[in-house]
């Protein structure tokens, strides 16, 4: 095919999409309604509840459990979610940078490129921080029976998500390498 | 080649035009196949086409109040649509989950030829990477370089360069 053709394919394709604009009724009533977010939106409110979270977190371990955790797991878990609270509040901060109206189209794509493997490399920083975290609970509730069961259970559980991201990870991987 | 006289009048029609949602809509009329032709370049299946122009119109309603007609309104409508599918990536789903993008077209009884033809020109599109298939397709509509240029954000001059080596490409793909 050559790019003539592809000009009338085009075309074409314009052609054939007209039954499409009945459609567009019942979205333009959901979006003026304000019922739909774009994904931008929901990816910033994400980061942004996950970051005020995290710099809560710091407060109720050193608070709530200055009995039972020794100091150093109360200091390493502080620090897991402060790192994790900052790279949170970094990430939104940089999606809601990308102005879809007035920034090129080679910005948009560099930024949200950067961002999406951004996002995937603190996933994997955060993944490696949680096993000496995770060791020093144990150390520090290990005499506990049913306390050692609930991290085991934890422990798989995590191993299955941190798996699952992973896999994503590379899924998406060869498609980020690409654009770079 | 794209005229500047249509785009006026469409630009006086949308700054005189208080009501913001009379505006969108009259918006989505005017450029709602362009939107839908940008969103089918830029998937995969029905399902990528239903979310990129969702995302697309939302984009464009949430830019209506910043947009004061300074700029012709077709480019404006062209770059919210590419970049909101530049920057978009798939979701994760399953393959019973997933209906071809042939589907959505209208079908006439001479139409299977040309379902064939649109679906080459999408596969051989879809191999290039998110600007260059963003650069090929204001090409394949006939927009000026200095258009694209200020669409993609790139100097014009890198325009012309990008456009050899992606019809290069195109060829080299087709022979394939």
């Amino acid at each position: 095919m050559d790019l003539e053709q592809m000009k009338q394919q085009l075309n074409n394709l314009n052609r054939r999409l007209d039954s499409l604009e009945e459609q567009n009724s019942s979205l333009i009533n959901r979006i003026e309604s304000g019922r739909i977010n774009s994904a931008q939106q929901r990816l910033i409110k994400q980061y942004r509840i996950f970051s005020c979270v995290g710099m809560m977190m710091p407060l109720v371990i050193i608070i709530f459990y200055k009995e039972i955790l020794p100091l150093p797991t109360r200091v390493c878990a502080a620090t897991y979610f402060l790192t994790a609270a900052i790279m949170d509040a970094y990430l939104a901060r940089g999606i809601k940078s990308i102005d879809y109206n007035t920034m090129g189209v080679a910005t948009v794509a560099k930024k949200a490129i950067y961002y999406r493997k951004r996002h995937h490399i603190f996933m994997g920083i955060l993944i490696a921080m949680c096993i000496p975290l995770i060791a020093s609970f144990f150390f520090a509730m290990g005499t506990e029976r049913f306390t050692v069961y609930g991290m085991i259970a934890g422990l798989i559980i995590g191993l299955a998500i941190g798996i699952k991201a992973y896999l994503n990870i590379m899924k998406n991987y060869r498609e980020l390498a690409i654009c770079d | 080649m794209k005229t500047a006289s249509n785009e006026s009048e469409n630009k006086i029609k949308m700054t005189t035009d208080n009501d913001i949602n009379h505006r969108y809509r009259l918006l989505i009329d005017q450029y709602g196949k362009l939107i839908n032709k940008v969103c089918y370049m830029y998937a995969d299946c029905i399902e990528d086409f239903e979310d990129l122009r969702q995302e697309t119109f939302i984009n464009l309603w949430r830019g209506m109040d910043s947009f004061r007609g300074d700029a012709e309104i077709t480019t404006w409508v062209y770059r919210v649509a590419l970049n909101s599918c530049v920057s978009f990536f798939r979701k994760n789903r399953k393959h019973k989950d997933i209906t071809p993008l042939d589907h959505i077209l209208e079908h006439a009884a001479d139409d299977i030829d040309r379902d064939s033809q649109i679906n080459e020109m999408h596969r051989l599109i879809n191999r290039l990477d998110r600007v260059e298939k963003a650069l090929i397709l204001l090409w394949l509509d006939e927009y000026p370089y200095d258009t694209i240029a200020s669409i993609l954000g790139i100097p014009r001059n890198t325009v012309a360069s990008k456009l050899h080596r992606i019809k290069e490409k195109l060829i080299r793909y087709s022979n394939q």
